[in-house]
């Protein structure tokens, strides 16, 4: 009553700033045109490749070599040529390769980084504990949303036909990962905004929500919004944005451990995870995000 | 028992000369708890329950407190005010689940498209908004939900933020004055002088309205410049059309049962007194209408409550028990009457502007509790009850308006204005604002009750 908190103000602030700006400003469109594919030589280049083409087939492709690659430039120019895909060449194997990468980014500025990490299940050696230490640097340093392989049979055209966005993990870049979430969608696709809940708080207003919508997908949007307060706003822009473009829109609810949760969700079918890296300053952020790297099969764009 | 004895001690004061060693100690203790809280060297909560501790050990070390259990009498103090106790947490329940359905914050953006952006109506209606929301949510939660939407607003139609952070800064102080329940010294000085909810309509939410009229000219003027529209007319109203009031409404159902609690706790409110019940009963019953069919995890809502503020109280309380124990307040009483003599208008002439003084100082919480037995002894001494207690509730509400730190709108409306846009208003500025507002409110209030009193407009206690 007579106390506040900075924590107080900053709800109501957010909340004002979700009606203010969430529903009213259109979600900016990206348009990808030119995508950095960094190749290794390893069994993901094709994977790669196959990606950066569904992803750009009318316009241009940069791949930068890294590495001792093998198979991968060959392979991936004919592939490219194939798919009517501009391809330049930019090998590199002089010093990290996260490095080369950034520093052809820097000669030729293309809107998407594409990288393979191996999955644990690929590279027994490695453990799950890494999705090395390139990918890690990058993550940090991107100039521009990164997009990471992890599964090398993965499927471009099934992913990009499903994309999960976890709100939670979602701080400043809501609006980015929105934009660059309809960037990459197919058309008719499916946008799905996971919100991670407390337990208690979840199985309470599980047992409320039928009687308050008798709608399924409602009662899950109801529910998201209890996840946080500004959560409300994105889904709100969400829905708005994925009706103008016809895609589907759908919220669904969990509980439990933030990255066990997102990971076993998004890893049950082809997807593309869709997150950003909060707080990049601090660890914990992008501790957070690297931990759900790891635990992905499926590729993860950071924007 | 002591009950019995502390309750008639109260109201009528102490016969017989009291030991003037008790008075000092713990004058000088109260004095130190003010300074700590004025000065902020301790936390408010930690320096009244410090203050208090101090209190309860000087008056039994004295053998001040009576009877054959002495410590019972520090439960007395704490049962005498437990309906406040109860009407901040029932409220504050009620507050908290309303405010996260979405609906304060629906109504805000609403206000804000009627006005098309324009800021000749935009700035009366924040105004008039702040004093709303502050009525029936209470003063913190009321200027926590208007300094967000005016940060945001003024950022997105690119206006100058800080006439309007000090229309809702100042403006609070006068919502705060409008109903029982609207501020919390105003909660306490009616629960005391047991005034009903319906006689705050007939004179306290005039002159709050007459007070906000001064207060709103006055900023106006002051900033007439950055209160006219610039840019297109058009761009801006489609902007605020742009603006989507239901975006923060999570669930539509939630809503509107949250709009209907909210309403009828605030009949209930006025109504209480006829149901013959207190409104702390209505605030509990609103609160658990609000646990029992918002969907909010009661847990949570439980959680919100401000604990610090119920500590505080508590221990203002025990505090101030003591010193009127003391026999104390009743000797400053007993001056401000004999100064006065029989004059009314004498008493609240000295009454109003020592109060609204203090309370610029010093929080207006412990001012409102110091003086309530003060009031108590003087209407003991054949004084009119009803213009000293008036000028009482108004004098604490509205002192807060000269200095930055008079008030916890202030205090808020500052504090958000430089966390979000990096705008520091320094005592300068704020003093030519509010300081000129309490400058013309001080006569005004004087002006008000002169007429009420001389025209026994007042409802009788």
């Amino acid at each position: 009553m007579d106390q506040y908190s900075d924590t107080d103000l900053n709800e109501n602030v957010e909340t004002f700033r979700a009606a203010t700006e969430s529903a009213s400003q259109p979600v900016p469109t990206v348009d990808l045109h030119k995508v950095l594919v960094a190749l290794d030589g390893s069994n993901q280049d094709a994977a790669v490749l196959n990606m950066a083409a569904v992803l750009i087939s009318p316009d241009h492709a940069h791949s930068v070599q890294t590495g001792e690659g093998k198979a991968g430039l060959p392979v991936g120019k004919d592939f490219l040529d194939h798919a009517n895909v501009h391809f330049k060449n930019r090998s590199s194997r002089k010093g990290p390769a996260f490095q080369s990468i950034l520093d052809a980014w820097e000669a030729d500025a293309a809107d998407m980084i594409l990288v393979a990490a191996p999955h644990g299940e690929d590279y027994r050696e490695l453990g799950d504990a890494s999705v090395g230490t390139n990918v890690d640097i990058l993550m940090r340093r991107r100039p521009v949303p990164l997009l990471v392989l992890r599964a090398p049979e993965v499927k471009p055209a099934a992913c990009l036909q499903r994309l999960i966005i976890p709100v939670n993990l979602l701080e400043d870049q809501q609006r980015q990962a929105l934009s660059w979430s309809f960037a990459i969608l197919r058309e008719k696709g499916t946008l799905e905004l996971l919100a991670v809940i407390d337990e208690e708080i979840l199985r309470e207003a599980r047992r409320l929500a039928p009687d308050q919508t008798g709608i399924e997908d409602a009662g899950e949007m109801v529910l998201a919004g209890l996840a946080k307060p500004e959560a409300a706003g994105l889904i709100a822009t969400a829905q708005k944005a994925c009706v103008e473009r016809g895609v589907n829109c759908r919220v669904v609810v969990r509980s439990g451990a933030m990255v066990e949760v997102v990971s076993h969700y998004a890893n049950d079918g082809d997807a593309v995870l869709v997150t950003g890296c909060p707080s990049c300053g601090t660890e914990t952020g992008c501790q957070r995000v690297v931990a759900l790297l790891r635990a992905s099969r499926n590729p993860v764009l950071v924007v | 028992m002591n009950a019995g004895l502390l309750i008639a001690l109260a109201p009528a004061g102490v016969a017989g000369p009291q030991p003037v060693l008790p008075m000092v100690v713990v004058g000088v203790i109260l004095l130190a708890t003010f300074a700590a809280i004025a000065f902020e060297w301790l936390h408010k909560s930690v320096a009244a329950l410090g203050g208090a501790i101090l209190a309860v050990i000087a008056c039994l070390s004295l053998n001040v407190f009576p009877g054959e259990i002495p410590y019972a009498a520090v439960h007395e103090f704490i049962a005498h005010d437990l309906g406040v106790l109860g009407v901040i947490v029932g409220t504050s329940i009620l507050v908290e689940i309303a405010a996260a359905s979405g609906l304060f914050h629906f109504l805000g953006i609403r206000l804000v498209k009627l006005t098309g952006g324009d800021p000749r109506k935009l700035f009366p209606a924040v105004m008039g908004a702040t004093i709303g929301f502050v009525t029936f949510l209470t003063i913190a939660p009321g200027v926590l939900i208007m300094i967000s939407l005016v940060l945001v607003i003024t950022r997105s139609l690119e206006l100058p933020p800080v006439p309007y952070v000090l229309i809702v800064a100042i403006g609070a102080n006068s919502g705060a004055l409008m109903t029982f329940a609207s501020g919390i010294p105003t909660l306490m000085i009616g629960t005391s002088a047991g005034i009903p909810y319906v006689h705050f309509l007939q004179v306290s939410l005039p002159l709050a309205l007459l007070s906000a009229v001064v207060a709103y000219f006055w900023i106006r003027f002051s900033y007439r410049s950055a209160l006219v529209p610039t840019g297109n007319a058009e761009e801006r109203r489609a902007r605020v059309n742009s603006f989507d009031e239901w975006a923060m409404v999570k669930d539509r159902r939630i809503f509107y049962r949250c709009a209907g609690i909210t309403a009828l706790t605030i009949l209930g409110f006025a109504f209480a007194q006829q149901l013959g019940v207190g409104i702390d009963f209505i605030a509990f019953c609103g609160a658990a209408a609000a646990l029992l069919f918002s969907g909010f995890s009661p847990d949570d809502a439980i959680r919100k409550v401000k604990w610090p503020v119920i500590i505080f109280f508590i221990a203002l309380f025990v505090l101030i028990g003591s010193v009127r124990q003391t026999g104390l307040l009743e000797v400053l009483a007993n001056q401000i009457a004999r100064v006065s003599g029989d004059n009314v208008s004498l008493a609240l002439l000295i009454l109003v502007p020592f109060v609204f003084v203090t309370a610029g100082i010093v929080d207006n919480i412990p001012v409102a509790a110091t003086m309530i037995p003060v009031i108590k002894t003087m209407v003991a001494t054949g004084l009119p009850a009803e213009p000293l207690w008036w000028g009482l509730i108004a004098a604490c509400n509205l002192g807060g308006n000269p200095t930055p730190v008079g008030s916890i709108a202030a205090v808020i409306a500052l504090h958000a204005l430089e966390k979000e846009r990096g705008i520091r208003i320094g005592w300068g500025e704020y003093l030519k604002i509010g300081g000129m507002v309490t400058l013309l409110q001080i006569p005004l209030v004087l002006l008000y009750l002169e007429v009420f009193r001389r025209a026994s407009l007042f409802p009788a206690l």
